[in-house]
């Protein structure tokens, strides 16, 4: 079971590594219980101490710091160094639309509701075709009300990747 | 003494021997091999072992990575299928399966590395896999690209067809399908051109980005009986057959139904030796190492 930080949607790529650094923002989403609930506040207090440890997904955190960097230079102020956790960081969409984004792989797919679809899932390792793939697209997009590009869509690998383009294509609109 | 022949016997019967591969001679240049696997007919524990341990070390976590066990052992056929069928097509030595290499080209679509496979020699092979929930396939020529899908011919489509058809085929491919009589026969349709249509974007080689399904038409050919021919929709040209013509020599498109239950779509690259030349497609059954069956040997013009 991974635990996910939820970082909140932000509108630009500067205000959301602020609120990566606000120690408030990075509630973790797993209950008291769950043992690496503890290792979080540990996280949590270092992180307001102003030295992070990230286990943050390659392309995210490309893509933070493409955003960030003033012409040649990047100003990440904190190292990135692997957990040795099963706490990732996700970036990326909301919580709401990788559950709506679940809903219609599940259907599609004609899972059962116990099975377990997360932001990770990769549509591949639930059986899923390439004629899947594109009625999942097609799924999505009756879903969300966006038209997606067919290029686009193909590329799409896992649940989260889907729910990043659909925010994306929301984003446009707006 | 006898006793200890016995335990010798004994010993023998029980030691894991690898059957050896029966070795197979290379398709001619007008010949594609087309091979199929059909799950539900592999069901010894001791067999999938064997065939685990063929895979590398990374084929064997993605085959962990897929989702309960039918989709895992489906994964685990593939790989099996590619390796003992590509090991079998060594003419010079016996080759262990489990030795050859792979690697993508830079669109992703997966070839074999013979420089880093340790005792083979290179063959101008090329193959492409293909899957459903209940049937593998694997599909080999030399000297030219080859793309194959697959398709259970009673998948059944959640979205309207036409629907699904206007937003990804070309106008001339959804005309088509308007025209037949039911929603049932609109759907065979559906999957056999899908399948196609695959086949030929595997075929390429580039992915899908390179060649989206509403740039290129794909129509049976009059006078034969599953070959089918294709049509580029070009904006440039106003002609769409000039456009094909000059491409590259061409591309031959076959389709076939496997075990009476699937359509299963070649798509080969046609080489200027044999531009124009009959197609011929040997289909087999296998379970791998253990039986193969000789199904059909056809001549598509």
């Amino acid at each position: 079971m991974h635990s996910h930080w939820n970082l909140r949607q932000t509108t630009t790529i500067k205000n959301s590594l602020s609120l990566l650094l606000h120690p408030l923002c990075l509630l973790p989403s797993p209950p008291p219980s769950d043992p690496s609930f503890s290792l979080s506040l540990g996280l949590m207090a270092s992180m307001a101490a102003g030295s992070i440890s990230l286990n943050a997904r390659p392309r995210q955190m490309a893509t933070a710091v493409k955003g960030f960097s003033q012409g040649s230079r990047s100003n990440l102020s904190f190292t990135l160094r692997p957990l040795p956790t099963r706490l990732s960081v996700s970036c990326a969409a909301k919580p709401e639309t990788v559950d709506k984004v679940c809903e219609v792989v599940k259907k599609q797919l004609s899972l059962k509701a116990s099975d377990e679809v997360t932001a990770a899932t990769k549509f591949s390792a639930l059986g899923a075709d390439s004629l899947d793939t594109v009625e999942i697209v097609m799924g999505l997009e009756e879903a969300f009300d966006i038209e997606m590009e067919e290029d686009k869509a193909q590329a799409i690998e896992t649940v989260e990747q889907a729910a990043e383009l659909i925010e994306e294509i929301l984003k446009a609109k707006a | 003494m006898r006793i200890s022949v016995m335990s010798q016997m004994q010993q023998r019967s029980f030691s894991i021997d690898l059957p050896s591969l029966v070795p197979l001679q290379l398709p001619s240049r007008r010949e594609t091999h087309l091979w199929y696997i059909l799950p539900d007919e592999v069901k010894s524990t001791s067999l999938l072992n064997r065939y685990s341990q063929l895979l590398s070390p990374n084929e064997r976590d993605r085959v962990d990575q897929m989702r309960g066990d039918e989709l895992k052992k489906n994964a685990l056929l593939a790989r099996t299928l590619v390796r003992t069928t590509i090991a079998r097509y060594q003419t010079n030595n016996a080759v262990d399966p489990g030795s050859l290499m792979f690697k993508k080209n830079m669109y992703g679509k997966p070839e074999v590395d013979w420089q880093n496979c340790k005792d083979c020699n290179k063959q101008p092979l090329h193959f492409n896999i293909s899957h459903t929930g209940s049937l593998i396939a694997c599909g080999v020529t030399v000297h030219a690209p080859i793309g194959i899908d697959v398709e259970d011919k009673e998948r059944k489509i959640k979205h309207d067809v036409l629907t699904f058809a206007k937003r990804f085929y070309t106008a001339d491919e959804v005309n088509f399908l308007a025209t037949k009589p039911d929603q049932e026969a609109q759907r065979k349709e559906f999957i056999k051109l899908w399948t196609l249509k695959e086949a030929y974007v595997k075929a390429l080689g580039k992915g899908f980005s390179a060649s989206p399904f509403n740039t290129f038409t794909i129509q049976s050919t009059p006078g034969t009986e599953g070959g089918y021919s294709l049509c580029k929709t070009s904006e440039l040209t106003a002609n769409p057959m000039e456009e094909t013509e000059k491409y590259n020599g061409g591309w031959k498109f076959t389709l076939l139904e496997l075990a009476d239950s699937h359509y299963a779509a070649v798509c080969i690259e046609d080489d200027e030796v044999n531009e124009g030349g009959p197609m011929k497609v040997i289909v087999r059954r296998t379970i791998p190492l253990v039986e193969d069956q000789l199904i059909s040997e056809r001549i598509f013009l």
